[in-house]
């Protein structure tokens, strides 16, 4: 502990000196090495002792992480390190590969300006290595190589120097093409990697040593020789020679960017405020003195110290007492206490400086993806762009305590996991008083059930159900244009409802179109989108399953009145559809007129809401409409002898093969398979490859379920709900005249 | 006095009547569509009974409901009686205020809301102590349920109501026409009204009870009221 107060006290000191900081993440494919590979990291620093770093994996400190050989949560550390005589201040990130967790990988993205992008050598680039990397191009975080496990090329497949040339060629050729592909328009030729340039190192996270082109040259070290070394067994010298720290580190000083050059072209990226005012100004330029703007990426609860916010900073400070004010929540606070994350230890430190990561106590309604600012220059701040995901919550499970009076315990420690996982959704079914807890994967909802128990203390039993899958009710063609009346008759609304075009829900996924951009904003995007003027600028709200509401109302008087009332009934409509009681998605619903009561009394939101809903149901059962399911990308390595099962197996679960390519004495293979072909998925695999095969999915895109299949679906799932048979008629919902 | 036969224009009643007001007429309204902007329709026959218990008078005038020509319905209806004011139960909605002032003052008669502006809570309040007997007939807003029709209004029953206020904000006293009532007694009631028979209707989001059949019966006898939740 008192190493780590030493390093945070030099680490305060050096938060001046903006050009000397790094705020860098580790991110890779599952396994491919990150938490090995910081191992050697800590070690310079003296944060552990190079007999254990590589085995370690000191930053997978809790003991799930342990015990089963994964991440499954990011973990923060700052680093020094010198470099040609001068003393850098290194705030680092490692994430967790799995795509289960990638929500976090997301979060932590925002925090940071640069990323080593670990790549196992053998495996070479994959499913994953592909999301998180297109994640930080778009975040506009800039990325370094480190291809790991060379070791392994040598020792396991017993590749020549030629043949292992070839392969780490493709490797950084495919890394490029990510570049090319998922770069934005100013970066994708000036961030392309180049061993030449000292952008791709090359190593053994296990071994601890790695080297870029500018060392092995410095050093005088050639690849065979390195092989030989290998093959002699004699391998052990290498982390003398060639320590892995200093490869890394010294890429992330001169090629990573400090937070003075990153915040230039990341805050008009992520922040969409006036840049010319004070804060836009502040942030701009890291300035300590201006106001405090800050993005809170991550939020944990601690049994003691209550919610701890973590965050970049982009201008100004904190420190211990200042009055801050959250966006979001619209609360002002008083921040109680400020700290550093140093792997699993919070160390409380006065102040923390602009263009830092900084936890702060105190602030109990802070979220992922937050806006802090000082209490003083609160009046109109804009919020920061919302953080968007991937991946969506497709898998559910119901629980329950065994003994019925803990329910209150459950969900309380529902309600901390949801606080701290903002990508677990829990929910309460209404009909059944069941509780559901949905996320990314069957190995999330695991680790959130273990969670559940731990946080409960230990001894609160809980029953699961077996997973579910998620579905949407969606449209694929325009329904009747439907007239529907309050409940007390006086009011009324013509509604029609029509299927979203791609485009529009690709730019929502994209984070392109956000209701927080506001109505003008919003309709300028979708006109360059090519909707026409009228609607594109009538915009009333953008619903979270990627639904939109327009309003097309000509001079209808009150009607602004109702406003609200009518998007709340909306949203409640796209909440629970009428074929199964599952979201709606993917609808662009018209108001296209409405006659009033001239009382506000008589067009309350008890009126306004059910009327909303009744015409929204009414015209989308009137349409075509049809059950989505969830698809998974999955990408699979394999010998080359298995390629045959593979892809048999894959065929015979629904799914499709969309590209198959021999790396080596492997074969990548990639396709799409339905979420509800997937659950045991593991023991086929297995059985049909003799455990042969690495494979991974990761949630894709949602696709009309076949007709059987859909019919299924609704029949399961109305009748796990309570519901009657039969879906409701459009006419249920439709008023005459 | 306008009556429709509901809570509010029977408290309105009975004030009118402690403060002295000479009441010579029942006024009802009787809307032929059932959204009228103005008058309750629930149950309106009802009224009938409700004239007999109080031995007042009652005038009848048949409504189109169609908007501005209800309150021609309705001018027409008080210019052939010889009144000097009309009673009414607003509350809170300044809409039937406004439009039944307009035509007293066409008219020159005077408009008289004793219940204007007051607190709803007291209101409902007040109808309990008052200890007037009051069913729920007709339910017209979200949060309501099929089990709310023929409900009495009880002090459970006002705290249910403020619950629905606190989610749904709907009035308190059903003025947007949120839920409807029918009084069955009231401390100036000879005798009270005793449902015989009854029939509930539940359509998704809102619902009615049909009233079928009802009678007078003397206010101390026990024997004679019917459950009417059994109905449906
Ligand atoms: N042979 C060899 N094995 C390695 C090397 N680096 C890591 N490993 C092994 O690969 C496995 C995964 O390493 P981790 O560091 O946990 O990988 P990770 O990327 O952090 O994994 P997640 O965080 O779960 O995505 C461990 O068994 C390591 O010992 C390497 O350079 N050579
Ligand atoms: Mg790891």
């Amino acid at each position: 502990m008192s190493k780590l107060k030493k390093i945070t006290s030099r680490a305060i000191k050096l938060m001046d000196v903006k050009k000397n900081i790094r705020d860098i993440g580790i991110i890779a494919h599952i396994d491919h090495g990150k938490t090995t590979m910081t191992d050697s990291l800590l070690t310079e620093a003296g944060l552990l002792s190079p007999t254990i770093a590589g085995r370690a994996r000191v930053l997978d400190y809790l003991e799930e992480e342990q015990k089963r050989g994964i991440t499954i949560k990011t973990a923060n550390i700052s680093l020094l390190h010198e470099e040609e005589g001068e003393e850098y201040l290194i705030n680092l990130i490692d994430t967790p590969g799995h795509v289960d967790f990638t929500g976090k990988v997301t979060r932590a993205l925002r925090a940071i300006d640069g990323a080593v992008v670990v790549v196992d050598a053998v495996e070479e680039v994959m499913v994953q290595t592909e999301t998180v990397t297109r994640q930080a191009l778009n975040e506009l975080v800039k990325p370094v190589l480190f291809i790991n496990k060379v070791d392994r090329l040598i020792k396991e497949l017993k590749l020549n120097a030629e043949e292992i040339q070839v392969k780490l060629a493709r490797i950084i050729r495919d890394f490029n093409n990510l570049i090319a592909v998922y770069g934005e328009e100013d970066q994708k030729e000036k961030w392309k990697v180049d061993p030449a340039e000292g952008t791709v190192a090359f190593g053994s996270a296990l071994h601890r040593w790695g080297f870029t082109v500018d060392i092995a040259k410095k050093k005088n070290v050639k690849f065979s020789e390195i092989i030989d070394l290998y093959k002699k067994e004699q391998a052990d010298g290498l982390v003398d020679r060639l320590p892995l720290h200093e490869a890394i580190l010294t890429m992330v000083v001169k090629h990573l960017p400090n937070p003075l050059e990153a915040q230039r072209y990341r805050i008009p990226k992520v922040w969409k405020g006036e840049i010319d005012s004070g804060m836009g100004q502040a942030m701009l330029k890291v300035d300590p003195e201006g106001g405090t703007g800050m993005v809170i990426t991550l939020t944990q609860m601690d049994p003691h110290a209550g919610l701890v916010a973590t965050g970049r900073i982009f201008s100004g400070s904190v420190k211990g007492g200042d009055r801050v004010y959250l966006v979001g929540a619209k609360k002002e606070y008083r921040v109680q206490q400020v700290a550093m994350y140093m792997g699993a230890f919070r160390v409380p430190v006065e102040k923390i400086d602009a263009g830092n990561i900084a936890a702060l106590l105190g602030l109990d309604l802070a979220r992922a993806g937050e806006t802090l600012v000082s209490a003083d220059h609160k009046d109109g701040m804009v919020p920061f762009e919302s953080i968007t995901y991937v991946s969506e919550p497709v898998i559910t499970i119901a629980v329950e305590p065994k003994r019925p009076k803990e329910l209150p315990r459950l969900i309380d420690v529902m309600e901390r996991l949801s606080i701290e996982d903002p990508n677990l959704v829990t929910s309460i079914n209404k009909e059944t008083g069941e509780y559901l807890l949905s996320g990314m994967g069957e190995l999330h909802l695991e680790i959130a059930i273990k969670f559940l128990r731990e946080y409960a203390g230990g001894n609160l039993e809980i029953i699961t159900s077996k997973p579910l899958v998620v579905y949407r009710e969606s449209t694929q063609s325009p329904g009747a244009v439907v007239m529907a009346k309050s409940p007390n008759k006086h009011s009324k609304f013509w509604i029609q409802v029509e299927p979203l075009d791609d485009k529009t829900i690709q730019m929502i996924e994209k984070g392109d179109l956000a209701e927080q951009m506001g109505r003008k904003r919003m309709g300028t995007a979708l006109k360059e989108a090519g909707w026409p003027t009228k609607e594109a600028r009538n915009i009333w709200s953008l619903e979270e399953h990627r639904n939109i509401l327009v309003d097309m109302t000509k001079g209808v008087q009150y009607l602004r009145e109702v406003r609200d009332m009518f998007i709340a009934g909306f949203r409640w409509a796209c909440q629970n559809g009428p074929l199964c009681d599952e979201p709606i998605r993917g609808l662009k619903v018209k108001l296209l007129d409405a006659s009033l009561h001239e009382d506000p009394v008589h067009r309350g939101p008890a009126q306004v809401m059910p009327a909303a809903r009744r015409g929204l149901l009414g015209s989308f059962l009137s349409s075509d409409p049809v059950i989505l399911e969830p698809i998974y990308k999955i990408g699979v390595s394999v010998a080359s002898q298995w390629v045959g099962e593979v892809t048999s197996l894959i065929t015979r679960k629904r799914g499709k093969i969309t590209a198959s390519e021999q790396k080596g004495p492997l074969t990548s293979i990639t396709g799409f398979l339905p979420v509800s072909e997937s659950f045991g998925l593991s023991a086929d695999m297995r059985s049909a490859t003799s455990g042969h095969a690495f494979w991974q999915t990761a949630f894709d895109h949602w696709d009309k379920a076949p007709a059987s299949v859909s019919k299924e679906v609704i029949a399961e799932t109305r009748e796990r709900r309570g519901m009657s048979p039969e879906i409701p008629r459009a006419s249920k919902f439709i008023d005459q005249t | 006095m306008l009556i429709s036969g509901g809570k509010d224009s029977a408290l309105a009643l009975h004030h009118a009547l402690v403060n002295g007001h000479n009441v010579k007429y029942l006024v009802s309204m009787v809307p032929q569509r059932d959204d009228s902007w103005m008058f309750h329709h629930l149950n309106i026959h009802l009224t009938d009974l409700f004239a007999e218990s109080t031995s007042i008078p009652i005038v009848k005038q048949e409504t189109a409901g169609v908007r501005e020509e209800e309150l021609l319905d309705l001018k027409t209806a008080l210019s052939t009686l010889r009144i000097e004011g009309v009673v009414s139960g607003a509350v809170a909605s300044t809409y039937q205020k406004h439009r039944i002032e307009k035509i007293c003052e066409e008219l020159g008669l005077k408009s008289i809301t004793p219940l204007w502006n007051r607190n709803p809570l007291t209101l409902l309040k007040e109808l309990l102590t008052l200890k007037f007997k009051a069913v729920i007939t007709g339910v017209f807003a979200q949060g309501f349920s099929r089990s709310w029709l023929g409900r009495e209004i009880t002090s459970k029953v006002v705290k249910d109501l403020l619950d629905l206020k606190r989610r749904f904000q709907i009035s308190l006293i059903g003025e947007g026409g949120e839920y409807e009532t029918l009084v069955l007694d009231a401390p100036f009631f000879e005798k009270k009204i005793d449902i015989v028979e009854s029939e509930r209707f539940w359509k998704g989001e809102y619902g009615y009870l049909l009233v079928k059949k009802a009678r007078l019966n003397e206010k101390a006898d026990p024997s004679a009221s019917a459950d009417i939740h059994g109905a449906s």
